[in-house]
């Protein structure tokens, strides 16, 4: 049974506190479904996330089965199910896909029958094996509410929670839902809590909880509603509650309370002597009934979650899945693949022009020496030029590629990301998948834009300290890039930041121009496309290092400080992507 | 024993943090530490005996630190030109020529190195040694 004890949810508004969830005293029993309705505004959603354990509650207590969530650990992965009003899933994904990759998530199944017994039965449940094979982005509102559902219905949760899936759709669609959501908690004693504004279909439901203003100002049998807040019609609930405050009306219900919940006792008796509600054996009988045999309790066997390394596999999979599906990306990514390499070889010929050098033996006409000097020193600053620009080219491309990789990685799928975490999905999994991903495209890219560029321009140096600058840059991008996604609130934000990061480095790197003094000592430790392009430098050899040398004013850092530099940037990009991924984020 | 929204960095995962960042700050003064190594030991290059006497010296082996200023490619290695400081605490340019198979470390402008130079025939400062302090 759940229980809210004058459960409070506080937020200080202009300093001063305010409760968005007052005082919530109720008891729902196993296998009942109730509605929380209310106004908009209410505080319907506030209450079910508090439910949930997504709003830390001020004051009060929650209790399920006779445990403290707030003291007794709270509800695991697999006992809660939450609906929330968005799409969990991904429109590239088919229906089967998509309960598949729940289901892999969520449970540890011992083969693979199991896991197809188990996808079915959901399936079945929802009535959506008909339309397994179809894509999500072609579904109707209803489909995908059904598929959300669905999804959650994978851990067999003894308590569903859903939060608005029945607004936006049509009548019909509406009724559908509603009904499901009434057989479901008609089976195993599964408790279903259902927030809606809709006041139709009340006699499906077990019990009604109205809200307003964060007070509970009705809660009991649907057939009571409009006795009890002296209307003729439901419809007119919502205007009458307007007459009185949350707190007066929360005191007036206080005073019935006691009444209400004996009439909600005796309609469940009946609903189980009668075989409308099916609790299993391990079950309570009834309402506060808590008493029940070890040995009972014993005969579930909560499905366990998967390892880290098996939810890594199934969200890199995933990952691969959507990246092949959508064309697009796939094409986007091919086009920065080919065309940006082509973009730093126009500038190979000048780069391979030979330069002078000066005679050991000085001329002994001194208009010759000097003439020698202007010779060199033109070649110097023509192949100078274009070679430390194909390389700053060539680092800020793969920025840019970087940037294009990661900016909205997470932040695009922030609430599908949340809404698997509050399923099981551990953060490091999630971390290890993208990374994995991440680093196949960094390869590519990186590796072949060295090789490209070299099969026209032959790097004058070690060609494997080149690379490797070059990998490192894209990584380290990648990496700043997916921390900054894991951290914003929105892809929009996220990809602006990105971008930003990508557009400073050629004028912070020095490559260009050089910087003042203390500018340079306080933003070149932060500047990934220096220690790509410094490193480089660094690695090419003899008269091409020398000419480089000769047009830079920009002091170069050696390459093992260069590689230190670039391998630290990654490593806290990493770190901080992780940090942003653990932190909880559902509202944003 | 808190709920989902009390859940977040634990103080195991944020010790482990500034551990990193404490290795990462650690490795990074390591790095820079590293290059800062002692010259050579040996005679310094006595500077302004070099412009009143260079053929005297040919033969003689020095030591000599000093800022690069210049740089020139030559056809047998490569030309440096460096600011070295003399007896009476003024800096004076010196030439030294690093054969190709000395200059096994990319030579840069406003860097300081240690050259081990042995004075050729024509009096001209031959490096056999580079080191970057």
């Amino acid at each position: 049974m759940l229980e809210l004890k004058e459960v409070c949810f506080t937020i200080q508004k202009d300093g001063d506190p305010v409760n968005l969830v007052n005082q919530a005293s109720f008891d729902v029993p196993r296998g009942h479904f109730m509605a929380i309705v209310g106004p908009s505004g209410c505080g319907k959603t506030t209450l079910l996330k508090t439910i949930a354990g997504l709003n830390p509650e001020s004051g009060g207590s929650l209790w399920w089965d006779g445990r403290n969530l707030s003291e007794d650990g709270d509800l695991e992965p697999w006992e809660i199910g939450y609906v929330p009003q968005f799409s969990i899933a991904y429109d590239e994904l088919t229906v089967d896909e998509a309960v598949e990759t729940a289901t892999r998530l969520r449970v540890k199944c011992r083969n693979t029958e199991e896991l197809d017994q188990r996808i079915d039965r959901v399936l079945e449940e929802t009535g959506l094996a008909p339309i397994a094979d179809r894509h999500i982005r072609v579904l109707s509102g209803g489909q995908k509410r059904r598929l959300g559902l669905a999804m959650e219905l994978v851990s067999d949760p003894k308590l569903l929670l859903c939060d608005e899936v029945t607004s936006g759709l049509d009548p019909r669609s509406e009724r559908e839902i509603v009904h499901l959501l009434h057989d479901l908690s008609r089976n195993d004693g599964r408790t279903v809590i259902l927030v809606t504004h809709s006041l139709a279909h009340l006699e499906l439901y077990d019990s009604i909880l109205v809200n307003h203003e964060g007070s509970v100002a009705f809660h009991g049998p649907p057939n009571q509603l409009t006795h009890y807040f002296s209307v003729d019609d439901s419809e007119e609930v919502y205007p009458t509650l307007a007459k009185q405050s949350g707190t007066e009306w929360q005191e007036s219900w206080a005073k019935h309370r006691q009444a209400y919940y004996q009439k909600l006792a005796r309609t469940r008796e009946l609903h189980i002597e009668a075989g409308v509600i099916k609790l299993p054996a391990s079950e309570e009988p009834a309402v506060g009934d808590d008493e029940q045999s070890p040995k009972k309790k014993n005969k579930t066997t909560p499905p366990r979650l998967p390892s880290t390394f098996s939810q890594f596999g199934t969200l890199l999979a995933r990952r691969w899945k959507i990246f092949f599906r959508d064309r697009t990306q796939v094409l986007l990514q091919v086009a920065i693949l080919l065309c940006f390499p082509i973009l730093v070889t126009f500038f190979a010929e000048r780069g391979k022009e030979p330069i002078k050098r000066l005679s050991d033996i000085p001329e002994e006409n001194i208009v010759l020496e000097l003439q020698s000097r202007v010779e060199v020193r033109e070649d110097q600053i023509r192949v100078g030029s274009a070679v430390s620009g194909m390389i700053m080219f060539e680092v800020i491309l793969l920025a840019l590629m970087g940037s294009n990789n990661a900016a909205r990685e997470v932040a695009g799928e922030r609430k599908i990301m949340e809404k698997e975490k509050f399923g099981g999905v551990r953060p490091v999994s999630y971390l290890l998948s993208k990374l994995a991903f991440l680093t196949c495209l960094i390869l590519a890219q990186s590796l072949w834009m060295a090789m490209f560029v070299e099969f026209f321009w032959q790097f004058s140096g070690s060609f494997a300290s080149h690379v490797a600058f070059l990998i490192l840059v894209n990584a380290s991008i990648t990496a700043i890039c997916l921390a900054i996604s894991s951290v914003m609130k929105t892809p929009e934000q996220s990809s602006l930041l990105s971008i930003y990061l990508v557009g400073f480095q050629l004028p912070l790197s020095g490559a260009v121009l050089a910087l003042p003094e203390f500018f340079e000592t306080l933003t070149q430790p932060f500047v990934s496309a220096y220690w790509a392009w410094s490193g480089s430098i660094e690695a090419l050899g003899g008269n091409i290092h020398t000419a480089v040398d000769v047009i830079t004013e920009t002091e170069l850092s050696p390459g093992n400080v260069c590689f230190f530099a670039l391998c630290a940037q990654t490593l806290v990009g990493v770190i901080v992507a992780w940090m942003g991924m653990v932190r909880h984020q559902w509202d944003n | 024993m808190g709920r989902r929204a009390s859940s977040g960095l634990n103080a195991t995962a944020l010790i482990g943090i500034a551990a990193v960042v404490l290795v990462l700050v650690a490795t990074g003064t390591m790095l820079l530490k590293k290059g800062k190594t002692e010259g050579f030991t040996g005679q310094p290059l006595p500077v302004e005996e070099t412009f009143s006497n260079a053929t005297a010296m040919r033969r003689n082996e020095y030591t000599v630190e000093g800022k690069v200023f210049r740089i020139e490619s030559r056809d047998s290695g490569v030309g440096v030109c460096l600011m070295v400081g003399n007896e009476g605490g003024e800096e004076e340019a010196v030439f030294i020529k690093v054969p190709e198979e000395i200059a096994t470390i990319n030579l840069e402008r406003d860097v300081t190195y240690a050259f081990k130079i042995r004075v050729g025939e024509g009096g001209v400062n031959v490096a056999t040694a580079i080191k970057k302090p």
